[in-house]
């Protein structure tokens, strides 16, 4: 890998940093509505009286700079991005947005981080045994079900899982991610946070599952034709072998890639599945954000999962040539 | 099977172990026993600022405990009883000008951290909303628009000179007429903070201090708990029994589907709306869920009745005859039996039906009966809006250059009755000539269709008197218009009209009791009535209920010791009145 390589990479890393943190600042703006002329009307739905709104809205703009023109604005927020200072948040003011997206953020990357790995996991295995010439009949035939999951988006899925495994037959909590806060870690609690996760962990399974495995078969089957797999068979190896040392781990490139994206988008891409089952994490914290137009904080927390997938793309850059020798290091 | 059985378990611990390894919680106490817990559900979707208990910041969630059990009021309004109830206050008394009053303190009143609540905490609380304002919200607005002066005449006497009279200042400020209150707060401790950016919040330090029997010992996204304190003031002093709950817990439930499930599971024992429907099933499976009356309509009137406001800032809707001409197109029986379940009335006017406003009604009979708020007459909708210059063509007016008369209403997302209202409202306009189309929006988008002058017409929330006519003829002073792009407060109508403003001052300065009230309620109801502003549309009964698996002695309308509304700082008057159900 030559230095060349690893410059471009980086300097591409940086750019597409820069170009997304445009597109968080200018995206919120050009929706309708403003912060905290929000909060007041959320006050006034329940029929407390405000005083003087008017004023109140002018306050916060000038506190929150929003009166200043639109450039000036831009410049102050990409010197503070720079310095990782994300501001406060208008609608849950005087927090800050680094606590909010960190008060949020074990709930996510708990359910999610280990959600994405197990459907990663029991996809591409699926993915690979449908594809695989010895695999058993039953394999094969649960194509047509792995297509019909992949083509439910999470959210149905979650909405479909809630009705029949909590509201009507009461197995599993409706929501939230604990009975109540924990107080204590005994073994009470590990369960009871689990049992909660049951439900919207099981439906980002069930809908990552057939993504992976149509993902690893399609992989798969162009493996297959290798010649280097005739090379291995003709060589006496064990089926075993050949399976996971030459199909598998080529096969695998690609949903590597996809998979260092899609931990990346998790969080993004989940949202709609911890509103369903009102788990307190960052796509829960997104949803609201974006429904107050609580500028701040949706800059930050799109900021921080622009972060997150541009450096998993960077190492993936990084490591791809060692994982593929045949990749160009120019 | 199996092997997927196995993924799952293994996959679980996993998660279990990262969860455990990244969810950080302080020393909280032991949590006490469901029987001792009384579990509130939070009516917003999540607690939104569950690290800040600065009551006075525009973003804080009152309703998440802190203004039912995290605070004491000086006052509270029982609708039921039609009382100014004494809490931290024992009294108060005007001058005979209405532009003073006293307010004299209790003096066994103390912080939780054992300091005396005395009145240099109320001096000082009013003069840093004052000092604040408008930074700290509408009471800080409230507190500089009618505080002259403020002084601790001794230890337990506050005086407060008004800027100008205003009989209904204790009512509006310190004694919860609707939803919330203005609360003080301690002196010793609000003295060295910021209060612009005061978060108010820490478990280890007791904070937030108050004088209320219970203590916050744990917040986050979606539950918030406070402690009950032995060492109460009232308790102590025998002002008060000591609450029987242990524990008061404030939940999400989110959508009313999981609301009627956790109410069946008795995992909340007080509950936020639910439909007619959800409700009579929720009452087969669980015969514990109660609420105000035994049989339909069940719900307790809200003080808030619904309505249509239009901008009158924009034509056609600046023509009383085409405010009028969409009056006589509502259908309200059909909105209370479509939207509502039959669980409420039409309104006549923006009052709601409520003892006290009886006698205004009945003596203007005849107001009403020239100017009919109820009917529901199309033909005379195509008369009025002939009379203003419009011609039907096709199924729709038209104006003069052949234009269409178009109505875009605009609904508040999340608000479920006027979610309902909505089609049906389209529905009426429709079929009486108007190109009526309504859009459910988030608040954000809500907010900037009403303040740019986007939106044609909204149905709202009228929040005004609930005792006399005074606050809600004030909701359509001229003082709350603005040019359409600027934010207009009050009704948002932007409507102006000198005549009614005379009268609007005058009731300012009427006490509440006087007779001369009903003379000047007349006379600007027949100014309001010609121009017509907003449609009035039904009245608001909000199906919310109680659980009495846990707990007993919820208010109902045999027990009406205090209205209902456990969202409102009332709510402090249920949380000491409720009994444990297994001591019976």
């Amino acid at each position: 890998m030559t230095w060349n390589y690893v410059g471009r990479r980086v300097a591409m890393f940086f750019a597409v940093v820069l170009l997304a943190a445009s597109a968080n600042f200018l995206i919120p703006r050009f929706a309708p509505g403003d912060p905290t002329a929000a909060v007041l009307e959320q006050l006034m739905s329940r029929g407390q009286q405000v005083e003087g709104a008017g004023d109140i809205v002018q306050e916060y703009r000038e506190r929150f700079g929003l009166d200043d023109p639109l450039h000036i604005q831009y410049f102050r927020y990409l010197w503070n991005t720079l310095r990782f200072d994300l501001g406060q948040s208008i609608s849950f003011f005087p927090q800050t947005v680094s606590s909010a997206i960190l008060d949020a953020l074990p709930w996510t990357i708990g359910l999610l981080l280990v959600s994405t790995f197990i459907a990663f996991g029991v996809g591409s295995l699926v993915g690979a045994l449908i594809a695989w010439p010895g695999a058993p009949r039953a394999v094969k035939a649960l194509v047509p079900g792995l297509m019909m999951l992949s083509a439910i988006p999470y959210y149905l899925l979650a909405l479909i899982i809630l009705y029949a495994l909590a509201f009507s037959s009461g197995i599993f909590p409706l929501g939230g991610a604990y009975s109540s806060y924990p107080r204590s870690f005994d073994f009470e609690t590990v369960v009871d946070i689990l049992y909660h996760a049951c439900l919207p962990a099981l439906s980002i399974v069930l809908a990552g599952v057939g993504f992976w495995a149509l993902g690893m078969r399609g992989a798969m089957i162009g493996t297959l034709g290798e010649d280097y797999l005739t090379l291995a068979e003709a060589k006496g190896l064990k089926p075993r072998r050949i399976f996971f040392g030459y199909a598998v781990r080529n096969a695998m490139l690609p949903q590597v890639t996809s998979l260092a994206i899609a931990l990346g988008t998790a969080a993004s891409g989940s949202v709609l599945v911890e509103v369903a089952f009102n788990y307190p994490g960052i796509g829960f914290l997104l949803y609201n954000a974006l429904r107050s137009s609580d500028y701040f904080l949706v800059q930050g927390i799109a900021f921080v999962l622009v972060l997150t997938v541009a450096i998993a793309v960077l190492i993936l850059d990084l490591v791809y040539p060692f994982l593929d020798p045949r990749i160009e290091r120019q | 099977m199996a092997n997927c059985k196995s993924i799952w378990r293994s996959s679980s611990t996993a998660l279990a172990a990262l969860s455990l390894g990244l969810v950080a919680t302080s020393a909280l106490p032991q949590e006490a026993e469901r029987e001792d817990q009384l579990v509130f559900e939070n009516i917003s979707q999540r607690v939104t600022t569950p690290e800040n208990y600065n009551p006075y910041l525009p973003s804080t969630l009152q309703h998440a405990g802190l203004q039912q059990v995290g605070q004491e009021s000086l006052f509270y309004y029982n609708y039921e009883s039609g009382e100014l109830e004494p809490w931290l206050a024992s009294g108060y008394e005007y001058n005979e000008a209405f532009d003073e009053v006293t307010i004299t303190l209790r003096p066994e009143a103390r912080w939780s951290d054992g300091e005396p609540f005395t009145a240099d905490d109320v001096v000082f609380t009013m003069q840093m909303l004052k000092e604040n304002a408008p930074a700290l919200g509408g009471n800080s607005v409230d507190a500089r628009t009618w505080i002259e002066e403020i002084e601790a005449v001794d230890e337990h006497t506050v005086r407060i000179q008004l800027t100008s009279a205003n009989p209904r200042y204790i009512l509006n400020t310190f004694g919860v007429r609707i939803y919330g209150t203005a609360m003080i707060v301690p002196e010793h401790i609000w003295s060295e903070q910021d209060p612009l950016t005061f978060s108010n919040y820490d478990l280890e330090a007791g904070y937030p201090v108050s004088t209320s029997p219970y203590q916050l010992t744990s917040s986050t996204t979606t539950e918030t708990v406070w402690t009950r304190r032995d060492d109460w003031w009232a308790s102590e002093s025998g002002f008060k029994d000591l609450p029987e709950p242990v524990e008061v817990l404030f939940r999400t439930a989110g959508s009313e589907e999981r609301r009627a499930a956790m109410a069946n599971a008795n995992e909340l024992d007080t509950l936020w709306v639910l439909g007619r429907d959800n409700f009579e099933q929720v009452v087969e499976q669980n015969p514990d869920i109660t609420a105000w009356f035994e049989e339909a309509p069940y719900a307790y009137l809200d003080p808030c009745p619904r309505y249509m406001a239009f901008n009158t800032t924009k034509a056609p809707f600046d023509d009383p005859r085409v405010r009028w001409a969409v009056s006589y197109a509502m259908n309200r029986d059909a909105i209370v039996d479509i939207a509502w379940e039959n669980l409420t009335v039409p309104a006549q006017w923006m009052t709601p039906d409520y003892p006290p406003f009886q006698s205004y009604m009945e003596e203007n009979a005849d107001l009403f009966e020239q100017y009919d708020t109820l009917t529901y007459d199309t033909d005379r909708t195509a008369e009025l809006m002939e009379e203003a210059g419009f011609e039907m063509d096709g199924d729709y007016w038209v104006d003069g250059d052949g234009n269409r008369v178009t109505l875009d209403l605009v609904i508040r997302q999340g608000e479920a009755d006027q979610t309902r209202m909505a089609p049906v409202v389209s529905q009426l306009l429709q079929r009486a000539g108007f190109d009526a189309t309504f859009q459910l929006t988030d608040i954000a988008a809500y907010t900037d269709a009403l303040n740019s002058g986007r939106a044609d017409a909204w149905l709202d929330v009228s929040c005004g008197g609930v005792s006399d006519p005074y606050a809600t003829f004030e909701l359509y002073h001229s003082r709350h218009a603005a040019p359409v792009g600027e934010v207009a407060t009050g009704a948002r109508t932007r409507w102006e009209n000198e005549q009614f403003d005379e009268v609007v001052n005058q009731m300012a300065v009427t006490a509440a009791d006087d007779p001369a009230m009903h003379d000047l309620f007349r006379e600007g109801l027949e100014v309001w009535l010609e121009e017509m502003p907003a449609v009035p549309l039904v009245q608001a009964a909000l199906l919310t209920g109680f659980n009495e698996h846990y707990w007993t002695n919820w208010p109902t309308e045999s027990n009406n010791y205090v209205h209902p509304g456990h969202w409102w700082a009332t709510a402090l008057l249920l949380v000491t009145n409720v009994e444990k159900a297994s001591a019976e």
